[in-house]
Order: structure tokens, then sequence, then C-alpha cells
């Protein structure tokens, strides 16, 4: 009996199989070093990795075939390391059993259903080619057929840079330009000068040429959105069902593009949105046909692209925010009097939803142990420079709105300096530039800059940063209007304005992941590292002081943190995981999963073995090493589990997994470590 | 100790791997990160890469634009280690504590 339903089986096999491309190609490359043996040790344990991965993740997806193929192509292997046989005599059957697997794989892909949302229609395989000519007239004969290329994302993010360069040697010609035009205006030469004119032409016809090259490679990095839509389809009618409630999901502009870089982040804040609806939003089918609406209620997940940013609605036709509820809740948080409270208006109390424990407390009313988190949703969104909004009507449903920038290489930014620093934000976002004295500074909690007969929330960005003023500083500062979107507008002073320049933004790397006040920085033209701030950021620390990061909750979930290099597999584990109450995250390899492990808390730790760059042994030895990890509950998944598991054991883990992934035995194997584990705790103290 | 190469680091004697030691290269103007913890020292670039400088010793030093820099690579993450100067093979006393640099990095991105 299989683990998954259809739409469930289709989705992990098109992550199957969109990987087991890449991994078929890095096994033709190292047969191919395998021949002209190069480092022949090294590309058999190499091929065998590969083949390992091939194997576990097809027997997870349910393509028995395919699995087996992988397992036969190992065995070959293996026995080549042992036997007295030349690598260069078993070459042929070695690519033979190659051609075998790609061909099984091959047959997976046609056999996904044609209505797949995921995937395009099946084209039938072009036959051998023998000359360049016969290519060509095959191309021409199957004009359907996919002309796709896969792209390493580094790949693109290289020719991305490259033409960023091009900003750069633009203007450097164009001060050049000057200089000439400005020269031979002083010796009055026409001939220079008509030159230098025509010049000018070619300079303003190569930025318009990197413009259109830039956005096309940006475009490049894009997916439509709909893949994602898809996958989050599924858990939402899983919960429309234990909430005992009818729900028709409506996906509209699964066509719009989004970076490939956000779309895995994005995943679970628009999963806590949907949750939100159908758990709080929509009345049961009883309760809404009292009130005259279908007894389906509607979901909606609307995308779209609004200027250089992607919108994102979640929105339901349900019973809208509970405003005195939020009342309530903010008042028992502490936050305001009662009276205060009643004087609230609407745009504040939905602004009060995103606030810590708010949200949480007016869930509790409604479905005990269900908090909604939508602190942590704003908070994972901000971390990718987003934003949620939300809107409601009293009995006639809610739409939460995510707005997330497109990411941009080459922007206009404003330079200012703080503390001896130059810094820059995007021009778009600042309205004007003032200069203020302590006379314009009303003091309260949080403090704000009179603006004629309204104030703003006041930044002091050398106080934020922890730097003084440079020394003769007036009293005067200089004071910039930011906007931040969602008309929420606030000032933050500096020590002097540049001005506006082109800047080319780079990323800061992953080792600054956790500063999300810097979205990124440029060199200047004197090769000094500028750091450019995340205005999101910046309106966080406007509304509420400094802002501390802290972990990201799940919503009242235990939460679990899956670690496997196959897509396939990862994809599997977050389902099941997800259908047994946990909240799990999920990354590729073990150096991602220490670096998460040290940011939030996690329940316990299922991951693989053998992974780049930090494997999982290494990663349950650095885990039992920890003062502040050693107890967490681990279960490791393996296609060697029978074999490997007193290794395993001994080496720290508290349970191991077979794969292909089951259900039951995964769900076990973690409820089984995290009791035990409780237990031991139990009994020390 | 093989395939290392050791560096002073205000007084302290590092050995760091060949496996992840990269290229020794000037500090250049290294911008400040508020807001950052220790070890991170600042950010500089080099040949128009961002790339983060690192400081063991506590408290942390004002890096000037010659002092030299050791770059470290640990799988596709790359930062530098400002030091003093290399140490020759033949210095072998005090002896050299070898350097974690997972360790490091990981201290690097909280």
């Amino acid at each position: 009996m299989s683990e998954w339903d259809d739409d469930e089986l289709r989705s992990l096999r098109t992550f199957f199989l969109d990987e087991a491309d890449e991994h078929l190609d890095a096994a033709r490359q190292q047969l191919a070093q395998l021949r002209s043996r190069s480092g022949e040790a090294e590309m058999v344990a190499a091929l065998l990795r590969t083949l390992h991965t091939i194997k576990g993740s097809a027997g997870s997806v349910e393509l028995p075939e395919v699995a087996r193929a992988a397992h036969a192509f190992e065995g070959s292997l293996i026995a080549l390391r042992s036997a007295p046989t030349t690598t260069e005599a078993a070459l042929p059957s070695l690519e033979a059993a190659l051609g075998e697997l790609r061909a099984l794989v091959d047959d997976a892909r046609h056999a996904l259903p044609r209505d797949s949302m995921l995937r395009p229609p099946p084209m039938p395989t072009p036959p051998p080619l023998t000359r360049a000519r016969d290519r060509r007239a095959v191309e021409r004969a199957a004009p359907g057929q996919d002309h796709t290329v896969r792209v390493e994302v580094e790949r693109i993010d290289e020719l991305m840079d490259a033409a960023s360069e091009l900003v750069f040697d633009r203007t450097r010609l164009q001060r050049r330009l000057q200089d000439l035009d400005a020269r031979a205006r002083m010796v009055g030469d026409a001939e220079i000068l008509r030159h230098a004119a025509a010049l000018a032409d070619d300079v303003e016809g190569l930025r318009r040429t990197s413009a259109t090259l830039q956005d096309r490679i940006r475009r490049v990095r894009r997916v439509e959105i709909g893949r994602l839509f898809a996958r989050l389809s599924q858990p939402i009618r899983e919960l429309a069902r234990k909430e005992g409630k009818e729900v028709t999901l409506a996906l509209i502009g699964e066509e719009t593009e989004i970076d490939k870089a956000l779309v895995e982040r994005i995943a679970e804040p628009l999963l806590h949105l949907l949750r939100n609806a159908v758990a709080h939003g929509v009345e049961p089918p009883d309760v809404r046909a009292a009130l005259g609406k279908p007894r389906a209620g509607a979901v909606t997940l609307t995308a779209r692209q609004v200027g250089d940013a992607v919108e994102i609605v979640v929105s339901d036709d349900g019973q809208g925010i509970d405003l005195a509820g939020v009342r309530r809740a903010l008042v028992a948080a502490g936050r305001v009097d009662a009276e205060a409270a009643a004087s609230l208006d609407e745009p504040s109390l939905f602004a009060a939803l995103f606030e810590p424990g708010v949200s949480t407390r007016v869930a509790a009313d409604d479905v005990a142990g269900r908090g909604v988190g939508l602190d942590a949703v704003r908070d994972a969104l901000a971390q990718l420079r987003g934003t949620v909004s939300v809107t409601s009507t009293t009995g006639q449903g809610a739409a939460f709105t995510v707005r997330l920038p497109l990411i941009t290489v080459v922007q206009e930014a404003l330079l200012f300096k703080v503390g001896g620093q130059v810094y820059a934000v995007p021009a778009a976002r600042v309205d004007e530039i003032v200069d203020i004295t302590t006379a314009d500074v009303e003091l309260g909690e949080v403090e704000r800059l009179r603006r004629g007969t309204f104030t703003l929330p006041l930044v002091r960005l050398g106080a934020l940063f922890g730097v003084p003023p440079p020394p003769g500083a007036s009293a005067r500062r200089s004071a910039l209007i930011i906007n931040a979107g969602d008309d929420f507008v606030f000032a933050a002073t500096c020590d002097k304005v540049i001005g506006p320049r082109e800047i080319v933004v780079r990323s800061l790397g992953p080792l600054f992941a956790k500063l999300p006040l810097y979205a990124g920085a440029t060199i200047s033209g004197a090769g000094k590292v500028q750091l450019i701030l995340d205005v999101a950021r910046l309106a966080e620390v406007a509304r509420h002081g400094v802002h501390h990061d802290r972990p990201a909750r799940a919503d009242g979930l235990p939460r679990v943190l899956v670690v496997d290099d196959s897509r396939a597999i990862r994809e599997a584990a977050l389902l099941i995981l997800g259908q047994g109450g946990y909240a799990a995250d999920a990354v590729a390899d073990g150096w991602d999963a220490w670096e998460l492990l040290q940011d939030r808390p996690f329940q316990a730790l299922v991951t693989d073995l053998e992974m780049p760059r930090l494997d999982g042994w290494e990663l349950i030895a650095r885990v039992r090493r920890s003062a502040e990890l050693a107890a967490l509950p681990i279960v490791v998944v393996s296609s060697r589990a029978a074999a490997t598991r007193v290794r395993v054991l001994a080496a720290g883990a508290d349970a191991v997994v077979d794969k292909p992934l089951r259900r039951k035995a995964l769900l076990d194997a973690v409820a089984g470590a995290v009791s035990e584990r409780a237990r031991e705790r139990a009994r020390r103290e | 100790m093989s395939d290392v190469v050791v560096v002073d680091v205000g007084g302290r004697k590092l050995a760091v791997s060949t496996a992840h030691a990269r290229e020794v290269a000037a500090a250049g103007w290294v911008t400040p990160v508020p807001l950052a913890l220790p070890p991170v020292a600042g950010v500089t670039q080099l040949r128009g890469q961002i790339l983060p400088v690192l400081d063991v010793v506590e408290p942390p030093r004002a890096v000037q634009p010659e002092d030299p820099l050791l770059v470290l690579e640990y799988g596709d993450l790359r930062a530098a280690l400002v030091f003093t100067r290399v140490c020759p093979p033949d210095e072998t006393f005090p002896a050299a504590e070898p350097l974690d640099v997972a360790d490091l990095f990981a201290r690097a991105s909280r």
C-alpha cells in the first residue's frame, strides 16, 4: 500500500525527477573521469555516493525499478573495487548501466500525469543523432520539445556580477567622456566635439544594453510561484478535514515569477497564514449555512508583481478578525489599559496582531494549543526584507498581504555618513531629507520627530550603531524621512548626507545572515566597502525600539530539523512530520544544520549520514559535545540502517530508520526518541 | 604537525590546516559592521569580493590597511583572519594550538 496519496506522490516524484537529472549528469562526468584515469579511487567513491542518493530517493518516491537499477549499478562498482578487473575493462558495462538508469528515470518522467500542474506534458524521445544536420532537423521537427537547460544558481549569480560590472565600466567611460568634452570645448575643436557627442550616444546605448542584460539574467533566476502554491494545497485540505470544515482553495496568479532563493523561505510563513484562515477565519459549515453563506468557505491565494515587489494575498470569506478579542488580548498582555484599548482604531488593532503574545492569546480562545504565531510570520518575512499586513471586515473575511522585494543588483541609493562610515539606503525609499534640532524631537517611550501638525517615529542611527557623533558635531542633524511601505513613514538621523549614487548591490555572504539590519554592501570607487541598510528592519526599530532577534517559534508545535542532501527525501520527511503534528525545517547538509541548531530551539533532529560539507557522523558528534544541544533527540535515516545501526547508536543517535521513508516508522522513531530523552531528563532531576 | 601554516595572532600561535588556508592578503580598508559580535572585526573586499574579517584577539583591535589577513575557506564560506606574522617552521616554541576553522566560522555567524 502506498505511503502517499496521488497528489503527494506526484509532487514528491516531481522533486525527485528534478534532482535526478543533476545526479545523472554528475554520474556521467564521474564515469568520464574514470575513463581518463584521473583520481580513480575518489571518482569511484563519488559515483557510489551519487548512486546511493538516487537509490534512497527513488525508493522513497516509490519508483522501485529506478531504485533497483541504482542498486545494481552500485553493486557493480563495489565489485570493481575488489575484483582484479581493470576499470578500463569494466567501463562499457558501467556506461550501459548508467544508460539503463537514465532510461528508467525518463520513463518515470513520462509517466507523470499530463494534467500535473508542475510539469509540462511529456514529449517523445527523439531518435539517436548521427550528424549535426540531423540534429538540427530533429529540433525543427519537434517544435514543442522542451529546450530547457539546468544551470546552477551560482553560475547565474556570476553572470549577474559580470553584467553589473558594466555599471562601473559605464561610469568610468562617462567620466572620461566628460573630461574629453571639457577639453574639446577649451581648445574649440569642433571635430573632437562631434566625436565626443557620438561617443556619448554609444555610452547611452551601452547603458540600455546593460540594463536589458541585467533584467534578462534576473529573470533567469525566477521560477513560477505556482509550484509553491501546489505544495501548500494538500496540508490545507488536510487541516480542513481535521477541523471539520469545508474549504475551497483558489490559486490565482500561479504564473507570477519569484526569485528561486525566496521560494523555499516563504513556504512556511504562507502555510501559517493559510492555516490561520482555515482554523480561525472560516466558520464551520452549519454556522456558515445559518449565516446565509455557502457551506464551504473560500480561501484564496493570489500572487502578482507590483512594481519591484511580489505581492501575495491570503484571503478568506470567514468571520474576519475578532477586534474585541484583540483589544482583550492587548489589555491582558499589559500593553494598554481598557480605556485606551477601547479607543484604538482598526489600523492600530490590525498592526497589534503581529505583536508577540497578542495573536497567540486571541487564537487560544478559539483553538487551544494552536497559537497563530503571526509575529513569527512577520519576523520570517522581515528576514527576506518582506512585510505583511492585514485588512478585515467583520463577518465577511480577512486578507493578509505579503510583499517581497524582487532581488535587484543595481539600484539607485542615497549615501550618508554615521560615525565616520558611509552607509546606503534605496533612494526610492527616501521621501525627504531634513535638518532637525533637539527642539524638533518629542521625548517619550519612543522618540518622535515633529513634522508640522504630526509626528514620526525617530531612529538615531548613531545610537543604534553604538557610535558617538563626530567631533565638533553641532546640535543640528540631518534626518532622512523614509517610507517603509504600507504607509509607515519614519525618520532616521545621520551625521551627513552625501547624495544619490547608482550602486552595485553585493551580498554580505552567509556569515552575516543573522544581521538582518544589512541588506547587502557595495564597493566605492576607492575600494571601500559600504553597508546597505535594510529599510524594513529599520522600520521595526522605529516601531518598537531596538529589536533583538529571537528564535522563530512554531505555532505551538514541536519543531524538528530534517537534514538530507536529497530534496525528495527532505520533502517526504516534511510531509510526514507535518501530518504527524510537527513543525519541521529542512536543510541540505550538516553545516547548515549546525548553524540552524545554534539559532533556534528544536525538539528533535532527523539526519542522513552521507552529506557534503559536514556529514551526519560529524553533526551527531558536534551535537553530543555541545553543552546546549547534548540532550537533543537524534534519529538517523539511512538506506543501510541494518548494517550501520550499532555504529550509529554508539555514535550518539537515539534511533535509526530505514530508507525509503515509511510514515509510521519515522513518526514512531521521532516520538520514541523524544520520550526517551524526556524520561532521562526526569530521572536526572 | 604537517600541512599547516602557523601564524602569530597577538602573541598566540595558531596552526591552520592548509586545507582551509587560501592566501595572504593586505587588509585594505576594513569597514566596521555595527552590532556584529566578536570574532567579527568588520568587512573588507578582495578583488571585488566582499570578505568578512575575523579577529580572535580580545578585546578587538583596530585593523590597519597594511595588516596581513589569512584568507580561510570552509566549504563555500570565506573569511579572513587578522594575524601579525607567519611563524617559520623551525620556531617550535611556544607550541601552536590548532585553529578549529569550522568553530571559528560558526561563532562568526551567530
